[in-house]
């Protein structure tokens, strides 16, 4: 590999990782507060990616407004399936179990709607740009990937000074500790846990909107959340920063394995690594071990 | 009648992979996303034991037996000691990695084209009666130690191991057990079909074999026997409905968790103690009358 | 003779020590209580003599068995058994089928047998549902054996899990706040139960209990614990006149003295 297509690759890797680390962070900061790994993630990622589509291409046709409208019916979405699909059986005590299990049934809903609907159907985003890519001295930059490298950053350093500067976000970080202890900062249960799946669903509408941008969009761009949730693992479940840094370095990796080995032996490489991980340091980069009180 | 025959092999095998996962999602309340990785590593390992090396076919299902036990001791080994979550996820990863290493190894499984010219060796008799042992293996364990024990760990891990139990070997056994299963029925699926290709089980595949139980109920082998015959032999009767029926099928798992959370079976089982139980009623119900 | 012998154990958790060099030393025929503020310590001191957690330093002897890395369950089988502090049952079986649960480590037969469903296994799965019945009828729950844990009152619930705890006839019962959320009467009642357990089945009981009546009468031995140390040990009287505990302790819990 020439270092200028090295270069190029890191590049595109680091791009691609911030779209994963968007996703960790969607996934993650569900699973802080309730506690179980919210597949219905993938399912708003997937009603997004549909809806920027119809957007940009009937619509809207400025990337700006169309990114934040796709956003903003991530949110919705997100607050929509937290109304309807998990606040009832949080309200009733269930065990996560059933969280879990209403959660990969949105996901698996959402994909066989699609499939139903257009399963045949292959969509492609418009060009928002005249100009696709720069040239920064010999190296083309996409203009897409540079974009969602600067909004990726962007979004992650907005939700860190949400998390940590308003009421709103402390009450959501405190109850990533325990939800059920009762004065959440004075917010209430179903207002932390509403605006969660908030947050959760528009960065699924960011990772919706860049993925469609990306590849095509098919019924089961909803799956490309295994990538998101790989980040969280080797973050470590429950870091959002360990997410982050996790998601960014998978990008990378696996943009230079795909030039170095292809794409069919990637996956097999990374999948394998992440159970050797998990026989070597089982809460990944920056989480903490769970324990379980008596 | 072929028509029906066929419906009725291939409900009968779905209705063994709900059953493989039964004990594992339902007792002991562990999620393996790519549960059908088992069943297409069984059906890849039976198809090119018996068409690429000539062995005869009972042993190559027993090599696919081993083969996904092996499979489910890398997978199981390092998550299962971990928070299930862990578990949930990596399973997950693995239906996808055995999907790409069959397409990596083209040039012995055939990648993306499939493998075709498998001998059709598992016919109505040898199916039903492999379900039929299934289903009483699985019955059998639900009643003793075994069961308990499951239903145990899905309550309190916790509390179980302070009561005796070995958390961990308890969870690899399932495990095993339920990997077993699995690709013992995509042994008699490679059989059965004749050709396969690596999509045959991707994780919504895994993920139906899991929700079919819910609604069933987790407590009753008999509820997740009759949803999966019930959702498996509808598709198959009702092929241009295949998707939407998915679609209904989520909504009613949604509906059952929310308003019927025990599962529309409950705690219910079709045995020779509720036959009785029934008879008795009825005997007793002619005297008082 | 010496049953179980705790050598200076400590535990912290994320810097906080929440046992430090705690000992003791329980005959196999005695009762005795751990007592001390809320924090102080007592039911970590149970979780590491039961394995639920681990010890970071010091050492346990059980039976003549250094079981200080021994997991729970291995614990269990060599004859410690215990209650929570917050009841644990396991709300997907039957009131009968929790207390089996306790029996699974002397259980003689096999998977291979439950498959099979064999013989073997129908033989011993009626030794099991005998000596269940006969946990469960000492503790007066016969009557509600098909029910599920959560139909039962919450001192039915408690009883259950001694039940379930004597299942696997221990020779180290650990109980851990029993008296927690009963009425005096009772309590009265659980402790005679405790008594009769202790007299009957002749095991060596330790309680962690607020409860000063409670411990007061039936322990023949007390260790104080504050702030994760010991501070005291010796029977109900000398505790009670001891100068350390009272201005600890039970300088705050005029009744008792």
């Amino acid at each position: 590999m020439g270092s200028s297509i090295f270069v190029q690759q890191l590049i595109n890797g680091i791009s691609l990782g911030g779209v994963y680390a968007v996703m960790a962070v969607g996934f993650g900061i569900v699973f802080n507060v309730l506690k179980f790994s919210n597949f219905s993630h993938g399912g708003v990622v997937a009603i997004t990616a549909y809806a920027g589509y119809y957007l940009s291409r009937n619509l809207i046709s400025d990337f700006w407004l169309a990114l934040a409208a796709t956003t903003l019916i991530g949110g919705l979405a997100g607050l929509l399936v937290e109304r309807l699909v998990f606040r009832p059986i949080r309200i009733a005590g269930k065990p996560l179990t059933y969280f879990f299990v209403n959660s990969i049934t949105v996901a698996m809903i959402v994909q066989q709607f699609f499939s139903a609907m257009w399963g045949a159907h292959y969509f492609s985003y418009p060009d928002f740009f005249e100009r696709t890519a720069f040239n920064i001295s010999g190296l083309i930059v996409s203009r897409t990937y540079l974009l969602m490298l600067v909004i990726s950053a962007v979004v992650l350093i907005a939700l860190t000074l949400f998390l940590r500067a308003t009421k709103l976000g402390i009450a959501i970080r405190a109850a990533s500790s325990d939800i059920y202890t009762p004065p959440l900062m004075g917010v209430n249960t179903d207002v932390v846990t509403g605006i969660t799946f908030l947050i959760a669903g528009m960065l699924a509408g960011i990772t919706g909107f860049f993925l469609g941008m990306t590849y095509t969009v098919t019924p089961f761009i909803g799956s490309m959340m295994i990538k998101g949730i790989i980040a969280a693992i080797i973050g470590g479940m429950g870091s959002l920063a360990g997410g982050v840094i996790a998601g960014i370095l998978l990008g990378v990796v696996e943009a230079l394995l795909i030039a170095e080995v292809g794409s069919s032996v990637t996956p097999i490489i990374i999948y394998l690594g992440i159970v050797l991980l998990l026989l070597v340091r089982p809460r990944g980069i920056a989480g903490k071990p769970y324990t379980v009180k008596a | 009648m072929i028509f029906y025959a066929k419906v009725l092999e291939t409900t009968l095998l779905f209705t063994m992979f709900v059953l493989s996962v039964y004990m594992l999602s339902g007792l002991t309340g562990l999620f393996s996303l790519g549960h059908g990785a088992f069943i297409t590593l069984g059906a890849y390992t039976a198809g090119l034991a018996t068409t690429r090396f000539g062995l005869p076919i009972w042993l190559a299902m027993v090599l696919a037996v081993v083969v996904g036990m092996i499979g489910g001791l890398i997978i199981g080994a390092p998550t299962l000691k971990l928070r299930r979550d862990y578990f949930l996820l990596v399973t997950f990863g693995f239906g996808e990695m055995v999907r790409a290493l069959l397409l990596w190894t083209a040039q012995l499984t055939g990648g993306a084209m499939g493998l075709a010219g498998i001998p059709y060796a598992a016919e109505l008799p040898l199916i039903g009666v492999s379900t039929l042992v299934v289903v009483v293996f699985v019955a059998n364990l639900k009643k003793t130690a075994f069961g308990r024990t499951c239903i145990a760990i899905r309550d309190d891990e916790l509390a179980a191991q302070a009561m005796g139990v070995n958390v961990y070997a308890h969870k690899i056994k399932v495990f095993l057990l339920s990997a077993a299963i699995a690709s013992y029925g995509g042994a008699l699926l490679a059989f059965n079909m004749s050709f396969i290709e690596p999509n045959l089980f991707n994780w919504l595949e895994s993920a139906k074999l899991i929700v079919i139980i819910f609604v069933g109920g987790i407590n009753s082998v008999t509820g997740a026997l009759i949803t999966g015959i019930f959702y498996y032999s509808f598709g198959e009767l009702f092929r241009f409905a295949h998707v939407w029926r998915d679609v209904l099928l989520g909504v009613l798992v949604i509906l059952v968790i929310v308003f019927r959370t025990q599962g529309l079976f409950g705690n219910w089982e079709f045995s020779p103690a509720w036959i009785k139980s029934v008879l008795g009623r009825k005997r007793s119900g002619k005297q008082g009358a | 003779m010496e049953l179980l012998r705790i050598e200076a154990i400590s535990k912290n958790f994320g810097g906080v020590a929440a046992v430090a060099d705690f000992s003791l030393s329980q005959d196999d025929a005695e009762i005795s209580a751990i007592i001390g503020p809320n924090g102080a310590g007592k039911t970590t001191t149970f979780n590491l003599i039961s394995g639920v957690q681990e010890v970071d330093k010091g050492q346990l002897h059980f039976a003549g068995t250094n079981i200080t890395r021994f997991p729970s369950h291995k614990i269990q089988a060599l004859g410690v058994s215990r209650t929570f502090q917050n009841i644990r049952l396991f709300d997907g079986l039957s009131v009968i089928d929790n207390v089996k649960i306790a029996y699974t480590s002397q259980l003689g037969y096999r998977v291979f047998d439950e498959l099979l469903s064999t013989p073997r296994v129908r033989r011993e799965e009626k030794l099991i549902e005998e000596r269940a019945r006969e946990q469960l009828s000492f503790l007066g729950l016969e009557a509600h054996a098909e029910q599920k844990p959560k139909n039962l009152a919450y001192g039915l619930r408690r009883r259950l899990e001694l039940a379930r705890a004597l299942m696997s006839a221990p020779k180290l019962l650990l109980l851990d706040e029993p008296a927690a959320g009963l009425n005096p009467a009772e309590i009265r009642e659980l402790m005679k139960t405790i008594e009769h357990i202790h007299r009957e089945r002749k095991l060596s009981v330790i309680v962690v209990e607020h409860h000063m009546e409670l411990v007061m009468n039936i322990c023949s031995r007390i260790h104080v614990m504050d702030f994760g140390r010991k501070i005291a040990e010796g029977t109900p009287q000398e505790i009670t006149r001891n100068e350390k505990v009272l201005q600890a302790y039970l300088g705050d819990m005029g009744e008792v003295c």
